[in-house]
């Protein structure tokens, strides 16, 4: 994905890397479409799914994508997330929106600056750095709402999250999609791009090559608190309240769609497209067993499954890429 | 909320509050409540309820809860914090039943006496003073029934469950199912658990609705996940057209009930549960025989009863 390969006695392996995630996804849509057309195959279930419930994870998991292509990984982000949305909530509820969602903005991109500096200025590990930041983040974010629920936001900011543009296109999902679309040509066209995957395959060789490796990362972890006050934000109006409690599962959820999605902890390899598949693999399972009715709690367990098995993927697809170079250097 | 407190759960509480406030055995005492967590409202109103009655009995109350919401790692280390900085007594309402004992054998070699509140310590072993609770049977059977009532009798029901293995959800459930064997006509579609977190229940709740669009009640074991799936039928439209049921009556559900949202929560009256546990604390820090069980008395509240 972020490299390019010969072309001979590699396209399985192209193949696998490239589509095996779109394979499972469609696999668990025909399975849930044959088996409960009722339930599952109505435009109102897949709607909700894809432009209510799958946005907030994709949103995040593109954060936590760009941190592990850099060799890293960005526990902060639902702290971040719900810290930003408690400062910006008390403006909203009042009415003052812009001032509102600036702040949580200022917030997000303030805890990734720090994150970044932690990472890059003194050298602490991203799990630590991004680690301490998430205690201290939700840590302030329970201060500062004396543990009070901030709930029930007027009905405009409300829109923001559950309108329409021209009472069809879902708001979330344009948001989702501008996104998608600013990140895709990002990594994919831009030199910044380019840094990010050299910094994540070698951060020291990059450095000596004149990339700006301690900025590229610094970078990466603002764009993640961005992301993460932007989630945080929409989810406020989605759920009708700043809910300090929703922090841990979001920055599970969104590493397990950056590693279904085919990002490899590696670092300096990943893309965001596949993170977008990796999260529509998750909210569809949750869906589908909800659709079921198997109990909740076995819904973990299957995304554990497809975590292993994408894992599993990644490495057979690297064993095939040595097999293929093995047999071109011995000329077979 | 006020209006409901102190609803005093028995008469020989009535009689130890009016005695001795001011005990000079009591007085200055070391106590450690522990709770599940700060971001439920009802725990922050359990503390403000043990906070009064400390400031009535001079007890110097520390109240703590895991960072990570029912953290049972957590609370395990409070317990042991709580043994080394000299507590003369630990208030501990476990997150996990079972893994809680550990730390509670350990209070029970440094003979600090406990005080069970709201959720049972497991085990077969006595290993608490007294249980300072509601009965949460009682809670889901009368919520249940009336919520069934408001359906008139009949139609399509699902259960949101709390936190996996939690003994208040298993209780209320019991009770919700025993309700609804009263009333052939209700067909129980959907039993799912949301872990007590209002997000988790919007997602399941907008999920199940789409496999079951003809639900008309909905039973859920606290008010967080009430809310949630209260927000779920926003999104689908259907507001006004399910009765949906809480339980623990805080604010955010008392103005659900009020706008016509949510139809009922049973308020297990969490200041009067807080507040009842220092009592007896205090009792059994003055060696007073305590009864099994502090019964706090619940109440069903509808848009009638505000």
């Amino acid at each position: 994905m972020g490299e390019t390969a010969p072309d001979d006695g590699i396209s399985l392996r192209v193949f696998l890397d490239r589509y095996s995630r779109i394979l499972i996804l469609a696999g668990i849509v025909v399975f849930m479409a044959v088996t409960r057309p009722d339930a599952f195959w109505t435009m109102s279930n897949l709607s909700a799914v894809a432009f209510q419930q799958a946005p907030f994870m994709i949103l995040m998991s593109f954060g936590m994508t760009l941190a592990i292509i850099t060799k890293g990984i960005d526990k902060s982000m639902g702290s971040v997330l719900v810290l930003s949305s408690v400062l910006g909530a008390g403006f909203v509820k009042n009415g003052q929106f812009l001032l509102g969602i600036s702040l949580a903005l200022a917030v997000g991109i303030a805890c990734g600056l720090v994150s970044g500096i932690l990472i890059t200025r003194v050298g602490v590990a991203p799990f630590i750095a991004t680690y301490g930041v998430e205690w201290v983040a939700l840590g302030l974010a329970f201060v500062y709402t004396g543990n009070v629920y901030i709930y029930d936001f007027p009905q405009e900011f409300r829109e923001i999250g559950t309108g329409r543009i021209f009472g069809i296109l879902p708001n979330l999902a344009l948001v989702t999609l501008a996104v998608f679309l600013v990140l895709h040509f990002m990594m994919r066209k831009t030199v910044f791009g380019r840094k990010v995957y050299m910094v994540g395959n070698n951060f020291n060789a990059a450095a000596l090559s004149g990339v700006d490796a301690r900025n590229t990362v610094t970078i990466v972890y603002i764009v993640n608190g961005l992301l993460a006050a932007m989630t945080g934000i929409l989810y406020m109006a989605r759920l009708n309240a700043a809910d300090p409690g929703i922090s841990a599962a979001f920055t599970l959820d969104s590493i397990a769609a950056s590693l279904i999605g085919g990002t490899s902890f590696g670092g300096g390899k990943g893309s965001v497209a596949g993170t977008i598949v990796g999260a529509l693999i998750i909210v569809f399972i949750r869906n589908g067993m909800n659709i079921w009715g198997v109990h909740t709690t076995w819904q973990q367990t299957a995304v554990g499954f497809v975590i292993i098995f994408s894992i599993f993927l990644e490495a057979t697809t690297q064993k095939l890429t040595a097999f293929a170079a093995g047999k071109r250097k011995t000329g077979e | 909320m006020k209006k409901w407190f102190p609803v005093l759960a028995c008469a020989a509480l009535l009689a130890a509050l009016s005695a001795s406030a001011a005990d000079s055995r009591v007085e200055g005492k070391a106590v450690t409540m522990i709770l599940k967590n700060f971001t439920n409202p009802f725990f922050i109103t359990v503390r403000e309820g043990g906070e009064a009655a400390a400031k009535e009995y001079g007890i110097d109350l520390t109240v703590l809860a895991p960072l990570k919401a029912d953290n049972n790692e957590e609370q395990t280390h409070m317990v042991e914090q709580a043994i080394v900085s000299g507590a003369d007594l630990v208030i501990m309402c476990p997150s996990d039943t079972m893994g809680i004992i550990p730390a509670m054998e350990k209070l029970e070699e440094a003979e600090i006496p406990v005080i069970n509140l709201n959720t049972r310590i497991g085990g077969d072993r006595k290993l608490a003073k007294t249980f300072v609770a509601i009965e949460n049977f009682e809670c889901g059977y009368e919520s249940v029934t009336r919520l069934v009532n408001m359906m008139g009798g009949k139609g399509e029901f699902i259960i949101l469950e709390g936190v996996s293995g939690a003994q208040t959800s298993i209780d209320r459930v019991k009770g919700a199912h025993a309700a609804l064997e009263k009333f052939p006509g209700v067909k129980l579609v959907a039993q799912q658990p949301a872990d007590y977190n209002r997000a988790k229940a919007m997602d399941v709740t907008q999920n199940l609705l789409q496999a079951h669009p003809n639900v008309r009640g909905i039973y859920c074991c606290n008010d967080e996940m009430a809310l949630g799936a209260v927000e779920a039928i926003a999104a689908a439209n259907k507001t006004g057209q399910i009765f949906v049921g809480g339980s623990d009556g805080n604010a955010d559900a008392l103005k659900a009930i009020r706008d016509g949202k949510m139809a009922l929560t049973c308020h297990t009256d969490p200041y009067n549960q807080g507040y009842q546990s220092v009592v007896a604390a205090a009792m059994a820090l003055r060696g007073e025989e305590l009864p099994d069980l502090f019964r706090v008395s619940i109440k069903v509240i509808g848009k009638e009863d505000l």
